[in-house]
């Protein structure tokens, strides 16, 4: 519609790109779980370092001595016995499993299953999360049995 | 009402904005008497009647179900008809008009973004072609169970509470947004629809669901219990599985 | 001032307006409508409706059961012919609601459900849980968007008609965002713009239900019929009024004093019926003037229970238990645990009457036609004829539909017979002067306040013409609005601003709401005798307690006089066709009558 004339003077208030999450704690729990990421990427660069100075091993000889394996073991001994490399990785640690809760508390909203062919009731809340943190439990006990039983 | 008023009073502070005369919002602060009952709709109406006949905002069924009147409560997006005086006791209390969107007058804002968006997804029954001359002596089935899937995203006033809330909203104006995002859903999964392929685009586009990253803040702020996040999250889901079809499928 | 052609403009875009315009549209997608509503369409006041719409469906039901319960409900000021219409056509605009995505509540095999409501013989209210209106409305918006030649004038106020030749070609409004004028002229136009509950200080109304279409008719000079039939609907909340659904009754919930009591038996509604077994027509589920009175009555003799914010009764719903109160009252549970406190799955609810429907309304006829050509009315601001004097509660959600569909064929009938568009000069000139006077308000300076002469209205006329009237009573309200309407002009405004100006336009509003109040009171003191929502307990020795079917089987027509500012009250015919008037009873006392008739027709 074309207008003859219009008193409209809207205001657009002005959008703080940078620090629109200071606004309230919520936002603020949301950037806090986006900034986990950081810590991800940290711990993946931390493997694909230790990959790599695997790869930089003489693997050829066998047995592996102090000598052939040292890129390795340096990984192991002076990169992450560093201190401070440890404190990140503790970090880290509880960055992802901070992760883990909030994405697990959300999770629910993304499935919604019935509980049977004819029923309005949905599966409860507490199963969809209760199953995230078996799943959790389940895969860390694999890892580590399998971890600890190729020692 | 006034004789139950007691000695309590609150100070409330009204954003203002008049666009013949100013240049940008200033505030005014009231000390509005309150009772038990009063809210924050209430509250203006004191402020309209006995201070400033000037404010303007928007209200009708005083219920929570005609959607007029979100605004921001303390920086958090509210129907005024829905929050109480009583919770904020001992505080003061600031009244904004509904962030992200632009500002019409004192604590009414501009939706229009939001109706269009609304009017854009389809929010309606596209019959499929075997449905399209049903008679009018009978209804479709739809069990229970089948209506349960949808009933709560059609629960939504258009408020725009959950535009208010949504950070990607304010940094991507052209993001469909939590409410209209949610009304596709539900008439995607409606089994009396058959028009989930035309409204598909809109949910893959970039400004569709994608362009949420699950704050959450939306189903949070709801004054319907709603859970836009949720819709979009089962939308996203909606939208990978078309992508996954369509490389599997691809249409002529 | 910019200028809009369009074929048919509706005003108002509620249910009854919606329903129109898409009827419009699908009759002929050429036809260019106008919907002009003052607020966004899905915050018109169909959103609060709870309880759900009439419409025959059962086997065990009928079209003859639906009319005579209509009829009766409506004290035989119903026109008949048009009853027989309505009823035959509730079903399919409900199925064709469903069409469009009503989410419908529904019996467990996937088809729709039925609940019992007050005055109807059968279960035959379709619900979506208790937000029956809310989903209506939504559902007739969403579907409405489809439509491109809907033209929306969203928060549109209408400021006039603009009549030419007595024939109404358009409308003047104003455009509250832009802060700018519009006229909008038109080959029919529709007036949908709901009731006037806010003549009253105690309602379950929204702050939009002015009358403002009513008295746009009324200064024009058309008649307004059966204005002092207003509903007091039994079970508002304490203190702010809003509604708790006659769903709720329906459901089971029952009523007591403060002896714990189930007064209504003494109200010709009994026997009591047990708790938990609702029966039609019974008990809590009689019709709405009869519970209401029956509160009055308890109130006079002491047994309501008092308040700080008023008497009440308790509206007992505990016996439902928490699931089933969840999946059939959801909205009622949030309402009352919201503005009251009280959560009803544990507590009964503080009730009491409070003011909830207009029965009467702009005269037309059966296909929605006012006694202006070109100008249309249908939904609360228009009497059709269906809900005489008390309107069964599920009845007035299916009329929007119903007629808006009626208004919709007949305008776009209408349209297309008219070849050439309307323009002239005079039509521009009516507009110019419509702004004038808008804007004159801006000029008063005058020590009034409009907050005062709006509650001293709503005050008066919850004493003077509340559910029980008495002539004295009456003739203080008349003269009260006449002092009132004399302030009114000396009403000063403080915002000079032209965008979202809502001081200006409530005051404009106050004034079509007081035009209508004084339609109500005026009518109420010219009906010597008592029928469905219209109670007296005066004349000579207590005659006009009585109906008074010999004067009175008539309609009030309220006219507007242009030389004393006040309606002319006169009496027009009301049809019957098949239906007696009879005495209208209820409970035991219906039962019998029946089973006399039948009697009486087998022999």
């Amino acid at each position: 519609m074309s207008e003859v004339k219009s008193y409209r003077k809207p205001y657009n208030p002005p959008v703080h790109a940078a620090t629109w999450w200071t606004q309230n704690s919520f936002y603020k729990m949301y950037m806090l779980r986006e900034l986990t990421a950081v810590t991800a990427l940290f711990f993946v660069l931390e493997i694909v370092l230790g990959l790599f100075l695997f790869a930089m091993c003489k693997l050829e000889v066998q047995p592996a001595t102090a000598e052939s394996a040292a890129p390795y073991l340096w990984w192991l001994q002076n990169f992450l016995g560093n201190p401070i490399i440890l404190v990140l990785n503790v970090i880290t640690l509880f960055a992802q499993l901070f992760h883990a809760v909030t994405w697990f508390n959300l999770m629910p909203k993304a499935v919604r299953v019935f509980m049977n062919k004819n029923s309005t009731e949905r599966l409860p809340e507490y199963v969809v999360k209760g199953s995230l943190y078996l799943a959790t439990i389940g895969a860390t006990v694999v890892i580590l049995v399998f971890a600890f039983a190729t020692i | 009402m006034e004789q139950t008023l007691n000695n309590k009073t609150m100070k409330i502070t009204v954003q203002r904005y008049r666009p013949e005369q100013d240049e940008k919002p200033w505030e005014q602060t009231f000390d509005v008497p309150y009772h038990n009952e009063t809210s924050v709709l209430e509250a203006l109406f004191y402020i309209k009647d006995n201070f400033e006949p000037s404010l303007s905002f928007r209200w009708s069924c005083r219920m929570a179900v005609c959607g007029s009147c979100g605004m921001m409560v303390n920086g958090v997006p509210h129907l005024a008809c829905k929050t109480f005086l009583r919770d904020y006791e001992g505080k003061d209390m600031k009244i904004e008009p509904l962030a992200n969107f632009p500002i019409e007058r004192d604590l009414v804002v501009d939706l229009s973004d939001l109706i269009e968006k609304i009017e854009r997804i389809k929010p309606y029954i596209i019959p499929a072609p075997k449905d399209k001359n049903m008679p009018l002596t009978k209804s479709f089935k739809q069990t229970p169970q089948q209506m349960e899937a949808y009933l709560q995203f059609a629960q939504c006033i258009n408020c725009g509470c959950c535009y208010a809330a949504c950070p990607q909203y304010k940094l991507n104006p052209k993001f469909i947004g939590p409410a209209a995002l949610t009304l596709l859903y539900r008439y995607n999964i409606d089994n009396r629809d058959g028009g989930q392929k035309l409204r598909l685009p809109f949910l893959n586009a970039e400004e569709g669901v994608w362009s949420c990253t699950f704050v959450g803040y939306c189903s949070e702020v709801c004054p319907k219990s709603v859970d836009p996040s949720s819709a979009i999250q089962l939308g996203k889901k909606m939208s990978a599985t078309d992508y996954v079809f369509k490389m599997i499928k691809p249409e002529e | 001032m910019e200028k809009y052609l369009a074929d048919v403009a509706i005003v108002g875009a509620g249910g009854t307006g919606l329903r129109a315009a898409i009827a419009v549209a699908q009759a002929n997608p050429s036809l260019r409508v106008a919907l002009i509503s003052k607020v966004y369409p899905m915050r018109s006041h169909t959103v609060a409706a709870e309880g759900g719409a009439a419409g025959v469906v059962r086997d065990d039901d009928s079209y003859q059961k639906h009319f005579e319960d209509t009829v009766a409900g409506g004290d035989w000021l119903c026109e008949q012919d048009v009853c027989e219409y309505f009823v035959r056509h509730t079903a399919e605009e409900l199925y064709q609601l469903e069409h469009w995505g009503c989410p419908w509540s529904r019996k467990p095999d996937g088809s729709i459900n039925v609940r019992r409501f007050g005055g109807m013989k059968v279960p035959r209210t379709w619900f979506a849980a208790d937000k029956s209106g809310f989903h209506m409305l939504h559902t007739l918006f969403q579907t409405s968007v489809q439509f491109p030649s809907i033209q929306r004038f969203d928060e549109h106020f209408v400021l006039d008609l603009l009549e030419e030749d007595g024939v109404c070609r358009g409308v003047v409004c104003y455009d509250l965002q832009n802060g700018v004028f519009r006229q909008i002229n038109a080959k029919a136009v529709f007036l949908a713009t709901g009731g006037a509950g806010r003549a009253y200080a105690f309602n379950t109304d929204g702050g939009i239900v002015t009358g403002d279409g009513i008295a746009l008719a009324y200064r024009h000079g058309v008649p307004i019929r059966d204005m002092e039939f207003v509903q007091y609907h039994p079970t508002g909340l304490l203190g702010c009024g809003l509604l708790m659904t006659e769903g709720c009754r329906g459901e089971g919930g029952v009523l007591y004093n403060k002896d714990h009591y189930r007064y209504l038996q003494d109200y010709g509604l009994g026997p009591e019926t047990p708790v938990g077994s609702p029966k039609n027509k019974y008990m809590e589920l009689g019709p709405r003037d009869r519970l209401s009175q029956a509160f009055w009555n308890e109130s006079k003799k002491g047994r309501t229970i008092k308040y700080p914010l008023g008497e009440a009764v308790l509206l007992d719903l505990t016996h439902l238990g928490e699931k089933y109160l969840h999946e059939r009252l959801p909205l009622i549970c949030e309402l009352a645990e919201t503005y009251s406190g009280v959560d009803p799955v544990k507590q009964p609810v503080p009730v009491r009457p409070v003011v909830h429907y207009t029965m009467g309304g702009i005269e037309t006829n059966g296909r929605t036609e006012t006694r202006m050509e070109g100008l249309y009315a249908g939904g609360e601001c228009a009497s059709v004829g269906i809900h005489g004097a008390n309107r069964l509660g599920s009845n007035s959600l299916v009329e929007t539909i119903v007629f808006g569909k009626v208004a919709g064929d007949a305008m776009a009938e209408r349209a297309m017979s008219i070849k050439n568009v309307y323009e002239s000069a005079e039509l521009d000139r009516q507009a110019e002067e419509a702004e004038k006077r808008a804007l004159s308000l801006f000029d008063v300076k005058g020590g009034e306040s409009m907050s005062k002469i709006r509650s001293e209205m709503g005050n008066s006329m919850e004493e003077g013409v509340g559910i029980y009237r008495e002539e004295e009573g009456m003739q203080k309200t008349i003269d009260t609005l006449k002092a009132l309407k004399q302030r009114l002009p000396n009403v000063p405004l403080s915002d000079r601003g032209r965008v979202f100006n809502t001081e200006w336009m409530n005051l404009i509003e106050l004034g079509y709401t007081m035009d209508v109040a004084q339609c109500m009171v005026h009518s109420a003191i010219n009906r010597k005798e008592s029928r469905g929502s219209h109670q007296r307990l005066d004349g000579p020795n207590g005659a006009y307690k009585q109906r008074d079917d010999v004067n009175f089987l008539k309609h009030s027509l309220a006219i507007y006089n242009k030389e004393t500012g006040l309606p002319d009250i006169s009496l027009s015919d009301v049809k019957i066709t098949t239906f007696q008037p009879a005495k209208r009873v209820y409970g035991a006392e219906a039962e019998a009558a029946e089973a006399a008739r039948k009697a009486k027709e087998a022999k």
